[in-house]
């Protein structure tokens, strides 16, 4: 399993590498002076010339990557030239938001997923297995954002249940989960539905194995057999369907931060994106990037833990 | 002597969108205590039908027409979900055919042989002793070490005696072996019915072993039972089937065994014609269409199951007319 | 994916077959009903109504339903029915544009990864894996924050995320192919690569591949309405399903049917492609698995 996990790693180092290299790039693929196109319209003569010489445009190209890499590695992301702080600061600042609204989301909709899964496919073909295929289908089919908006019209417009905007007291936890309702809501809804017609589907194929026959023929209970047997191997490709979608997830998350005023590394991102402030937008993004192929790579150790046919193979 | 497992005129259809496809019909057989009697049949006959029949295993599209299976007195066609758990794995138990997919992939086999024994109150540590001995007793080398493997780490062989020391474990009056070596190669098969011999001797429950392999009969089988086409044709002393068998059918087929090839023929035998359609059963004798011995009546009134000699007994007009 | 299921695929049965198979499926037609609704309401947008989509009237500023505004108005007056099927047409444009030019990178890169020597491929599957770890919307603010906003960066961004999606398929496909009998048979007599891929390999990987890429649709265009709404897509006053979100959400207390207007042809758009794309799919070829979507 260690080797596996070696190889895995390595693969996610070098995936992170040439991510950062390809952001590295981007900035000298426009046509125009980068650093102008960096700062954007807002930068003065001095931010422009500090950054200048920071990044030392002027050296050759291969110089300036040099420079850029062992930055990252030493973990320095730059300087927002703007406000003068470190970038991995201002990241740092903003990322455990956006961490509690993900780990919110995916917490209640794979436990959720799960459950109607495991029920759709055990049920097959009854009357609460078709409802639960028509919910679904209506989950999957409304895009997070949307899903978002119409959560802040319904709840806390129209019938002011819930708060609309920010993430609550600081201190106050009852408040701040209020104030995660409804983003957690939006943002996990899609995945109930994505994750339950997949356990469904795996489940039911699974079902049909010959080994689960013979572990009747044992005669274990059914519920041993449910869950011991086939849940175990059917939970896989959801796992890794969350470490694939985790990279979504991100992305809807920002929507969810930004539709509902709530702090976050999308939030970030934005407010970045329109002042033009590409030092700090690019420091977010490679930080959120590293976040999703670390993820991946749990999900990936997840299942070899799961399932032991799975450490062979890469 | 009361016999451990007694099957009385069951008939089962399965259902289609086409029709009911009638796949048993009217089977009588009897399994006596300490006994080991063979099913023989083509693909198609029903052997397997039979025996998922006794554990309850059938399709969801199978319905049981009528008749009845006792084991040990009691009818298994009318138990619950509750008691069939308590017979399987206890009293009746099975060994299926393809090995590598008997056993559950993701929790090593040491847990499976465990987890079967969660009727017995014991500590994990006589569950864990339990199981090693049996591994030992199949012939696993190293069962101590290869406990906590997973099934995928292990040999087409290895696991099917893995698959056998399972059902054994719980000591069950009824051992059914649904083609055992159907899916290994000849030397693994050799090693396998090496292995049921040797169990014979220390387990004293009933075995039903199904199979297409003549060979594999004739090694193992103190009686056996011939279907064809959803009946029993005819049943008998292993040594009778083979030197007097009654049945054009069964003589038909030890006709064709390839390893008498040569004694008989130059060419390799076959029983012209094709198995019937089930789903649209011909009045008559079943075999009838492919018989070489064929009368008038026999496509007209199905034959009568009559007995031969003390222990044979044959469904056709030739031994009712005899 | 095995190049069995090629074998029997339907471009070997008589054609009328796969039409006729496709009818008896209830959900399909309705997915097939609704897509050709929306495009036939993008294309004849000018002749479904009088007014035009950026025409302000203050006088019916964020109007609710009537005979005059079938959807309401927005803030500014204009006609949100107008402004929804001219909002359609931008996002059929960005779909066909986007997705077209992926397919054509996909192909090509896939083909190549998937039939060329190996160190091209792992090359090639590094960078994919990379681009593929950024997550979209992320990816498209990075470049926009340099290039600034327009549809033709949104259309360049998608283009770029799903290059790999595809590309991965189409060279899983061809690696699959590769070791099948037809295709060693005619490497036998000495096929050229360039023949190879164009008469052999590509037929037999583009049909799944436009089943996925019409379920593709919905997310392209959800994708732009996205950025649209986040004002970083279409410039205003253009419209858009997004700009029409955007309007809603700024307007929200004052009026909810900015946000439906804008939100029900999303899912809409949604509904309809995936249906028709899994009723074709499970015609097709069952084994097929969608990709993530947004």
């Amino acid at each position: 399993m260690w080797a596996y996990f070696i190889k895995r790693l390595g693969l996610s180092i070098a995936i992170i590498a040439v991510a950062m290299s390809i952001l590295f790039v981007i900035t000298h693929m426009i046509p125009g002076d980068p650093v102008s196109i960096a700062l954007g319209p807002r930068a003065t003569v001095e931010m422009k010339e500090e950054y200048r010489a920071r990044m030392g445009i002027d050296l050759p190209v291969y110089v300036q990557y040099g420079r850029f890499v062992s930055s990252v590695l030493r973990g320095d992301l730059g300087q927002d030239v703007f406000s003068g702080l470190s970038v991995l600061d201002i990241v740092r600042r903003q990322l455990p938001h956006t961490v509690i609204l993900v780990g919110v989301a995916i917490g209640w909709s794979a436990t959720l997923g799960i459950i109607l899964g495991c029920l759709s496919a055990v049920r097959r073909n009854s009357t609460l297995d078709r409802v639960i295929g028509v919910i679904t289908v209506g989950a999957i089919a409304i895009p997070s954002f949307v899903v978002s908006l119409y959560a802040l019209l319904l709840f806390a417009v129209t019938l002011k249940v819930l708060p609309a905007l920010g993430a609550g007291e600081s201190g106050d936890i009852v408040d701040q989960l209020k104030h995660l309702v409804l983003p957690g809501f939006a943002l996990g809804l899609g995945w109930v539905g994505y994750i339950s017609r997949l356990v469904r589907a795996s489940m039911l194929e699974i079902m049909g194995e010959n080994f689960i026959r013979a572990a009747r023929a044992y005669g274990l209970p059914e519920r041993t057999i449910v869950a011991r047997y086939a849940l175990k191997i059917a939970i896989v490709p959801t796992v890794t369907l969350l470490g694939v979608g985790i990279g979504n997830m991100l992305s809807g998350a920002l929507f969810a931060e930004i539709v509902f005023s709530r702090p976050g590394i999308g939030k970030l991102i934005y407010d970045m994106v329109l002042m033009r402030n590409y030092p700090v937008v690019q420091g977010a993004v490679l930080v959120t990037t590293a976040l999703f192929v670390v993820s991946a790579l749990i999900a990936d150790m997840i299942n070899s833990a799961l399932d032991p046919r799975v450490r062979g193979s890469l | 002597m009361e016999s451990v497992l007694a099957v009385k005129n069951l008939s089962i259809d399965f259902l289609t969108p086409t029709g009911s496809v009638h796949a048993l019909r009217d089977v009588n057989l009897s399994i006596a205590q300490k006994r080991i009697v063979g099913i023989v049949g083509e693909s198609g006959s029903g052997k397997s039908t039979v025996v998922s029949a006794v554990m309850r295993l059938l399709a969801n599209n199978a319905s049981v027409h009528s008749g009845e299976i006792e084991f040990e007195g009691r009818n298994i066609l009318a138990m619950k979900e509750q008691e069939l758990r308590a017979l399987r794995g206890e009293e009746i138990a099975m060994v299926f055919q393809d090995p590598m997919t008997a056993q559950t992939p993701v929790r090593s086999i040491g847990q499976q042989m465990m987890d079967i024994q969660y009727r017995r109150s014991l500590s994990r540590k006589e569950k864990r002793e339990n199981a090693i001995e049996m591994l030992n007793r199949v012939g696993i080398p190293d069962s101590m070490d290869r406990f906590d493997q997973y099934p995928h780490q292990f040999s087409g062989g290895m696991r099917q005696r893995i698959s056998i020391a399972m059902a054994l474990m719980m000591n069950p009056k009824l051992l059914i072996a649904d083609e055992p070596t159907t899916a290994l190669d000849v030397t693994l098969e050799a090693q396998i019915i090496h292995l049921f011999r040797e169990l014979r001797k220390s387990f004293d429950g009933s075995i039903i072993v199904v199979s297409h392999n003549l060979g594999l009969i004739a090694e193992l089988c103190d009686e056996v039972v011939v279907m064809y086409a959803g009946e029993v044709v005819e049943r008998a002393l292993v040594d009778d089937i083979f030197y007097r068998a009654a049945h054009p059918y069964t003589q038909a087929l030890l006709n064709c065994d390839p390893a008498r090839l040569g004694e008989l023929t130059q060419e390799l035998p076959t029983i012209p014609g094709d198995v019937p359609d089930l789903q649209e059963v011909p009045t008559g004798c079943i075999f009838a269409s492919r018989c070489d011995q064929i009368t008038d009546i026999c496509t007209s009134v199905r034959p009568p199951t009559v007995t031969v000699n003390s222990a044979q007994d044959v469904r056709c007009h030739l031994a009712a007319n005899a | 994916m095995s190049a069995a299921a090629f074998k029997s695929s339907p471009r070997e049965q008589p054609r009328f077959a796969t039409y006729r198979r496709f009818l008896r499926e209830p959900l399909g037609i309705f997915g097939l009903v609704i897509v050709v609704v929306l495009v036939l309401g993008a294309v004849f947008a000018p002749y479904l109504t009088d007014y035009a989509p950026n025409t302000i009237n203050i006088k019916a500023r964020l109007a609710s339903p009537s005979g005059e505004h079938w959807l309401g108005a927005d803030h500014l007056g204009r006609d949100t029915f107008t402004r929804v099927l001219y909002g359609s047409r931008v996002a059929l444009k960005v779909a066909a544009w986007s997705i077209s030019l992926a397919l054509f990178g996909g192909l090509l890169l896939g083909m190549l990864s998937g039939y060329g020597p190996r160190w091209l491929d792992n090359l090639l599957i590094l960078i994919f894996d990379a681009v593929r770890s950024f997550p979209t919307i992320m990816f498209a603010l990075a470049i926009i924050t340099l290039t600034g906003p327009s549809l033709n960066m949104v259309i360049l961004v998608i283009v770029i995320t799903s290059i790999p999606v595809y590309a991965r398929i189409v060279r899983a496909q061809t690696m699959a192919l590769r070791e099948s009998e037809s295709i060693l048979a005619a490497r036998s007599i000495g096929t050229g690569w360039f023949r190879m891929l164009y008469l052999h390999i590509l037929p037999n990987v583009i049909g799944p591949l436009l089943i996925l890429a019409s379920m593709d649709i919905p997310v392209v265009v959800t994708i732009e309405s996205g950025l649209s709404f986040l004002g970083l897509g279409v410039r205003p006053p253009t419209a858009s399903w997004g700009t029409i979100l955007a309007d809603g959400y700024a307007y929200v207390r004052n009026t909810p049917w900015l946000l439906v207007a804008g939100g029900v042809p999303l899912i809409l758009i949604t509904l309809g492609f995936t249906f028709m794309g899994e009723t074709l799919r499970d015609i097709f070829d069952p084994t097929l698995r969608r990709r993530d979507s947004a």
